[in-house]
């Protein structure tokens, strides 16, 4: 049990605010309002719903403003003290956490969400400059430089996933958003009628490509890519970037050369540098925990989403659906009656194809659920928008 | 035929009437004309041309900060850079043309340099260049330290921090993050924070290393925090004994490089000496002229010695001391451009940071909606947070990183047209001076005095090099193919 403040009520930090630590918050809100004081820390007084950072393929780059979450508005709403600040460490012992601008900020009960980290140094020549799809800024970039679009070829590369031997194994850390974004551009360049003069290649790490999938959502993928006329090269290992070019290896033992005109990476990543300096980590940055969410050896403390030893993918709905396991938890530890099962791996995608149309593929274990056409484009753009709305809060909480 | 007459009358009338008016015209200027002739000559009535002449004796400079002075009694201070004496405005480049020849755009030119190359963790830069000190709420907004910091993370380059405290989420956006250990009460507290170069902020050309007051309400709520009395004080001197500053920086680094940034003096051979043998892996030279939101003009105007002198003589100081492999320089001052960086790479510079032309360029697009009733630096500075337009962050770190390519791309164009590969082979043979006195003060070559020397044939060595070794190859094969055979390969120094 957590101890109390001396208000009576349970000092909560939740550090991030991503799907997952969005998804802590508005869990705290419904289950243990009452019998909590709640801070969030995040670096930026905004959050990114990063789904839509796909977009860039043919939107403005004014789109991302679009997919930016206001904090302050929603911390407002749910009775959060927001607290704009980057964590240095966390002190278990101590039961503190060390910011860059602050007085070390004491916690009874600590989530961590922070996600993982890009770990750009794994691959010589390679860095933010080389164009990448995950943060807002990025992605206004690639936007601004598809705005200038005249043709030539387009890369696309999924970076490996660093863990350790206790994680899930997996190649990459979620290459759907670059499936979505090469079918997107492509629809946009061929309404267009500009298709003919953009050549595409999509080269990943992994065996096959979206392994993240299940087997009929795979195959469903793999043929769309054929039809748009990609490249897919798989089982790369990228080598090095240079001005002149991306060195990999490819499957067959071959190093070869690219010269694209646009490179837009999913980047190398690895675990928390946070998590590593506070002494959380498996050894690799990755924090392990039960099936709860909760760390092995410290009971009060909790991690969700990207930065979880067993996250695998990494993808905002695990994130959420572990938010959701782990303050169930927390409030039947506060006293709440309220189930609190284990987390059970699943994976729900919502890929968009372009054209009006997505493809909804969930999978756990060895059961996959497709479904593929404008229902679940339409339901991927109303979970966008409710979730946008909400602030990262939905009236059905996966 | 009536209407007719009538239409000829109201013609002539107005041929008249046309005419009569030229003429008052003329006559009216002619006489304007005596009149201005008279009072211009008669000294007690000089008018608004009193202000013409009074401009051309007192520049609109110095006007501006006497009637400051006199409306404020404080030092008077103008935002941006000060004058200096340009001396990169009289060098020019010298172009390849045979010998050797200006390169392809393929093979790309390397622009890629490494900073502290001895330390553990060298900060490797896509190309040589910093995005200068301007620190949160102490010079600029938060806005414009994001823009920043999104900027240089879309073009490879290094952001330092400034005095002000870090932005929390240029800690999360930017890899080349430069934390500026400077002498405020506030940063002392920040040695720990992950960078990927401290750079212990001895002084500026803008302030010397004087102390500096800032008034607190224009600093972020965080670092008013720190103190209460109504402002926040930068100390005058250093915080610790430099050879302790220095390992206490290396401590909290964890291998990243340690810098030293000090305005550029007429003694820098003698700081370069105290910061060498203190342990350095960077020195950063701040030189005349260098921009400062708010620093005194007294010494912003008239402190320290120009950035192309600093550049060169640092230089040859730490060549002729055998340190040039292992300590690298950074200089800062009135750098504009790719022309303005490559000079300064030619001198002996491994980077460049630049401040003012970085906000100029992140402004672009939106100065006119500030305009007439607010001043540009409204936009970026921060004391220019509390007014009613923020800058328009997504448009500001577009445009900066688009400068920030185009530079880039200019710095390659140049290099490619004095046949260099790399970046760190720019050297003052690469320069000629317009003057005679920039070629002594520089060390490079006046086109005014005889040809300069002719650069050396690095191609044709090389390629005469490759010939020689080639047939080195053949040579030992057909020996080789010789004793397969039977015979025996001739003995060392034997005649062919």
């Amino acid at each position: 049990m957590p101890m109390p403040s001396g208000t009576g009520r349970v000092r909560v930090v939740v550090l991030g605010a991503h799907f997952g630590g969005l998804a802590v918050l508005h869990w705290l809100h419904r289950l243990v309002a009452k019998a909590v004081d709640v801070v969030v820390v995040a670096a930026k007084p905004y959050a990114v719903f990063k789904p839509d950072l796909v977009f860039s393929a043919y939107a403005r780059p004014r789109f991302v403003g679009a997919a930016r979450i206001d904090l302050s508005d929603v911390c407002r709403r749910l009775g959060v003290r927001l607290v704009v600040d980057y964590a240095l460490a966390v002190e278990p012992d101590l039961r503190r956490v060390r910011l860059a601008n602050r007085p070390p900020l004491p916690y009874d009960v600590l989530f961590l969400a922070t996600g993982m980290d890009w770990a750009w140094e794994l691959i010589p020549g390679l860095g933010p400059e080389t164009g990448f799809l995950c943060e807002d800024y990025a992605s206004r970039h690639v936007a601004a430089r598809m705005a200038g679009w005249r043709g030539g070829r387009i890369a696309l590369w999924a970076g490996p996933l660093v863990q350790g031997p206790a994680s899930p194994p997996a190649p990459t850390a979620c290459e759907c958003p670059l499936v979505e974004w090469v079918l997107m551009a492509h629809g946009h360049l061929r309404s267009q009628g500009r298709r003919t003069a953009t050549r595409f290649a999509l080269v990943t790490p992994a065996r096959a490509l979206g392994e993240e999938l299940g087997p009929r959502a795979q195959a469903r993928v793999a043929a769309h890519l054929a039809g748009a006329g990609v490249q897919v090269v798989t089982g790369a290992r990228v080598r090095e970037v240079t001005a002149d070019g991306v060195v990999f290896e490819s499957a067959d033992g071959r190093v070869r050369r690219m010269r694209p005109d646009l490179s837009v990476w999913m980047p190398p990543a690895a675990g928390s540098a946070l998590a590593r300096r506070s002494g959380l980590d498996d050894g690799w940055g990755w924090v392990p925990t039960d099936g709860h969410m909760r760390h092995v050896a410290l009971p009060d403390l909790y991690a969700v989403g990207d930065i979880n030893a067993v996250t695998v993918p990494k993808r905002g709905h695990t994130a959420m659906v572990q938010a959701r396991v782990a303050v169930h938890h927390l409030a039947r530890r506060l006293g709440r009656r309220v189930q609190a099962p284990p987390y059970r791996p699943s994976s729900l995608s919502l890929l968009h194809l372009g054209g009006g149309r997505a493809l909804l593929d969930w999978t756990q274990g060895r059961q996959e659920v497709m479904w593929e056409g404008r229902g679940p484009h339409l339901l991927k753009r109303a979970f966008s928008w409710a979730y946008r709305r909400g602030g990262g809060g939905l009236p059905l909480m996966p | 035929m009536v209407p007719v007459a009538l239409l000829a009358m109201v013609l002539a009338a107005g041929f008249v009437g046309a005419a009569a008016t030229a003429v008052a015209a003329v006559y009216a200027l002619r006489r304007l004309a005596h009149r201005w002739e008279d009072r211009l000559a008669d000294v007690s009535g000089l008018g608004p041309v009193e202000l013409v002449l009074a401009g051309e004796a007192v520049p609109v400079r110095d006007a501006v900060l006497t009637l400051q002075r006199a409306a404020h009694a404080v030092p008077a201070a103008v935002p941006m850079e000060s004058p200096a004496r340009d001396w990169l405005s009289q060098v020019r480049f010298d172009p390849a043309t045979l010998c050797p020849p200006a390169r392809p755009p393929r093979p790309a030119v390397r622009l890629e340099v490494q900073l502290g190359p001895g330390a553990v963790v060298p900060l490797r830069l896509a190309f040589p260049l910093l995005l200068s000190g301007m620190g949160w709420g102490v010079g600029v907004s938060d806005d414009v330290r994001q823009v920043l910091a999104e900027a240089g993370a879309l073009t490879g380059v290094a952001v330092v921090s400034g005095e002000g405290p870090p932005l929390p989420v240029e800690l999360e956006t930017l890899p080349r993050w430069v934390w500026q250990w400077g002498r405020s009460s506030w940063q002392r507290t920040h040695a720990s924070l992950p960078s990927a170069m401290i750079e212990l902020q001895v002084g500026q050309a803008s302030e010397g290393g004087t102390e500096v007051r800032k008034p607190a309400r224009h600093l972020p709520r965080v670092v008013r925090r720190a103190d209460a009395r109504g402002e926040l004080r930068i100390a005058a001197g250093l915080p610790l004994p430099l050879d302790v500053w220095v390992r206490r920086a290396r401590e909290a680094g964890g291998g990243v490089p340690v810098a030293v940034k000090l305005p550029a003096s007429q003694h820098l051979e003698e700081d370069l000496a105290l910061a060498t043998a203190a342990g350095v892996d960077v020195v950063v030279l701040d030189g005349a002229g260098a921009g400062t939101a708010s620093s005194p003009a007294v010494l912003a105007d008239h402190l320290a010695i120009p950035t192309p002198v600093a550049a060169a003589r640092a230089h040859r100081w730490l060549t002729r001391r055998g340190l040039r492999q292992g300590v690298s320089l950074v200089v800062s001052g009135r750098v504009h451009g790719a022309a303005d960086m490559a000079k300064l790479l030619a001198l002996g510079a491994d980077a460049v940071a630049v401040g003012t032309v970085a906000l100029m360029a992140l402004a672009h697009g939106q100065v006119a909606d500030v305009l007439p009733g607010r001043a540009p630096t409204s936009l970026v500075l921060a004391k220019g947070a509390d007014g009613p337009r923020r800058l328009d962050r997504d448009l500001a770190a577009e445009r900066l990183a688009n400068w920030l390519v185009a530079t880039r791309d200019e710095l390659a164009l140049l290099c490619q047209s004095l046949g260099v590969g790399d970046v760190r082979d720019l050297g003052v043979r690469h320069l000629v001076a317009e003057t005679p006195q920039a070629a002594r003060v520089l060390g490079i070559a006046w086109y005014g005095g005889g040809a300069p020397s002719p650069p050396p044939a690095v191609p044709q060595i090389e390629a005469l090099a490759r010939d020689v070794l080639a047939a080195g190859r053949q040579a030992r094969r057909a020996w080789a193919r010789l004793a397969a055979a039977g015979a025996s390969p001739p003995s060392s120094g034997a005649g062919t």
